[in-house]
């Protein structure tokens, strides 16, 4: 019962393509050359995911996200690894393994283009050989939850952006898997379709306890969505957990931003130059950039309490206003890149 | 057989699909058709000049001939083979993952799919036949027996255009590119179909060409059938049999390329 859903073990998956020649029949050449190009995309990942959980799988652009996601339903097939869904090896049995998942390529359609979108609904219920009455039913409440009849017999290239995700979505899901893939739903959509997507995943999630590994670079879905995180950079895991425990870790800090009230700013600028690295000594805490009128003051909780650091600020500048920006998931990430050792 | 049991509502459906995306595109389709009345226009007036006055030409009477060419490229509109640009494009555009995350085997969702353009096209060809009768000529199959006989030699005609249009869709497997190899995959069909000049009056190392290719069986024996210049019933058996053996040989082939080109896959943009 507590198996997991996913397990994959020192996956790996490199690419041989072969070595371009140049010069004359350089491309003739590179049709029966022997000397290939490999490059590594996926190095060794182990994680496992449990039924039910909502997982951000998140990366910088190549890191092997996609790969990896294309290994577990079945599409490649891995170089060395282990990996199992929901008990068969993806690519050994990919056509069953496909009736426990569904996938959406947020880049791509499965919908037919030139046709009605209840036609590529139809489709689905035939492939996945779902039952006419259970079809009828799901398929009503697709159309209430994502708004689907007002252009269900429209052609989809007629269709915008978000309404065709919505389609997406719902063909990925109308046969119920056990897990679904989702590779950035939201990219290209404007703010409320966004939300409109996030919270019909976490309704799917949370009602129907589908399993979702959810891979974007908009890090609002992650911090909207995800418990978990899978961190993933150069084929590698970089970190597997929670949202919170990841933001302790890489960013500790919190940042006092002090407005100070407009008749003296200036003036108490450049007041306490002699201390610049230790603002008000106190320790656990550093200047974070300033602007005229505004001091920003990054402090560790664990070192100084926000309380004490407040009343410090107070009796030292005269303040209009105070607020603590608490770190985002985003800084945190881009911090994390930036440590990274430099790729050869 | 079970597997393929369980999957036909998929495979109708699919076909129905793709007829529909035909009919969307029917301002391509009777342009096409157009092309093809045209060629037939052409050929008639070439065919003609060359025969001045004479009745006929090694044994062929030039109104026989001209049913040749005429059905023999109304044939090959209806077996258009789309999959060698439709695979091609799908894995261009990486499309080819969608496709192999279904719980349907690929090979079949193709073959749907060309079963499906083709009826797409079958209305069209049927109603573009009176006009191919004035622009070229068509007599009356040369009897009962041979209406019967073209019609199963058509169909497996249908079975090789597939078969081949398919490997060479999968070649895009590995070239990413292969619309090169359709534009010599459609020149080959036309030139050693018989479509053009019947085989009849190839030179006799090009007719041996000709035979050893199955290029042959799309066009030349299914027409020859239906004309009559393949009428003794031994001889029908042969040919058809000929067709069956590059059924069954091209099928075995596409069989093998897709086991090994599924292990190569390699999906485009990210």
């Amino acid at each position: 019962m507590t198996d997991p859903i996913i397990s994959v073990d020192q996956l790996t998956k490199t690419f041989r393509s072969p070595k371009r020649q140049g010069g004359r029949l350089g491309a003739l050449r590179t049709l029966f050359t022997r000397e290939y190009t490999v490059t590594s995309a996926v190095s060794g990942i182990s994680f496992s995911v449990d039924r039910g959980e909502l997982i951000g799988y998140i990366g910088p652009n190549g890191a092997g996200k996609s790969t990896t996601i294309k290994m577990l339903t079945g599409i490649l097939v891995p170089t060395s690894g282990e990996l199992q869904v929901a008990g068969l090896v993806p690519w050994q049995r990919r056509e069953q393994n496909a009736l426990n998942i569904g996938v959406v390529f947020g880049q791509r359609s499965q919908l037919w283009w030139d046709l009605p979108l209840i036609e590529s609904f139809d489709l689905v219920a035939k492939m996945y050989r779902v039952a006419p009455d259970r079809y009828r039913r799901d398929l009503g409440r697709f159309r209430e939850l994502l708004d689907l009849d007002e252009y269900i017999d429209t052609p989809v290239r007629q269709l915008s952006l978000g309404q065709r995700m919505r389609g997406d979505l719902t063909a990925a899901l109308l046969h119920d898997p056990r897990i679904v893939y989702l590779d950035e739903p939201t990219v290209g959509l404007d703010v409320v379709a966004k939300e409109r997507i996030r919270s019909f995943i976490e309704e799917i999630n949370r009602d129907r306890g589908t399993t979702v590994i959810l891979t974007t670079h908009d890090l609002v879905d992650v911090e909207r969505l995800c418990r978990r995180i899978i961190l993933i950079d150069q084929g590698q895991v970089l970190y597997d957990g929670t949202v919170e425990r990841l933001t302790a870790m890489y960013a500790p800090y919190r940042v006092l931003v002090v407005r100070l009230a407009p008749d003296r700013g200036d003036s108490t600028d450049g007041g306490d130059n002699a201390n610049h690295d230790r603002p008000l000594g106190l320790p656990g805490v550093e200047p974070a950039g300033r602007e005229p009128g505004v001091i920003r003051l990054r402090f560790d909780p664990a070192i100084i309490g926000a309380p004490e650091l407040i009343s410090a600020v107070v009796r030292r500048y005269p303040v209009s206003d105070l607020s603590i920006v608490e770190p985002e998931l985003e800084s945190v990430i881009r911090e994390l890149y930036e440590r990274r050792p430099a790729t050869t | 057989m079970s597997a393929v049991a369980s999957s036909l509502p998929a495979y109708l459906k699919l076909a129905s699909l793709q007829m529909q995306v035909t009919h969307a595109y029917r301002a391509d389709v009777i342009g096409g058709l157009s092309v093809v009345l045209l060629r037939i226009l052409l050929l008639k007036a070439v065919w003609t000049a060359a025969y001045a006055d004479r009745a006929s030409v090694d044994g062929v009477a030039l109104p026989d001939l001209m049913t040749f060419v005429t059905l023999g490229n109304l044939q090959l509109v209806l077996m258009r083979p789309m999959l060698v640009w439709y695979v091609q494009r799908r894995i261009h555009d990486g499309q080819i993952g969608l496709d192999l995350a279904r719980p349907v085997p690929f090979l079949g969702q193709l073959f749907a799919q060309q079963v499906g353009a083709t009826a797409g096209l079958l209305p069209f060809v049927v109603l573009s036949i009176p006009l191919a009768f004035l622009v070229g000529n068509l007599a009356p199959p040369a009897s009962a027996a041979a209406a019967i006989a073209y019609f199963a030699s058509l169909l497996l005609a249908f079975l090789i255009a597939t078969l081949i249009g398919l490997l060479m869709g999968l070649v895009a497997f590995w070239t990413v590119q292969s619309l090169g190899v359709g534009v010599i995959y459609e020149f080959a069909t036309q030139f050693f179909g018989g479509a053009l000049i019947p085989l009849t009056f190839f030179p006799s190392a090009l007719r041996t060409l000709a035979n050893l290719l199955p290029f042959q069986t799309q066009v030349f024996i299914p027409v020859s059938i239906y004309t009559g210049a393949i009428s003794d019933p031994a001889d029908i058996v042969q040919a058809l049999g000929l067709q069956v053996f590059w059924v069954a040989a091209l099928s075995v082939i596409a069989w093998a390329v897709w086991q090994y080109a599924k292990r190569a896959v390699t999906v485009y943009r990210g």
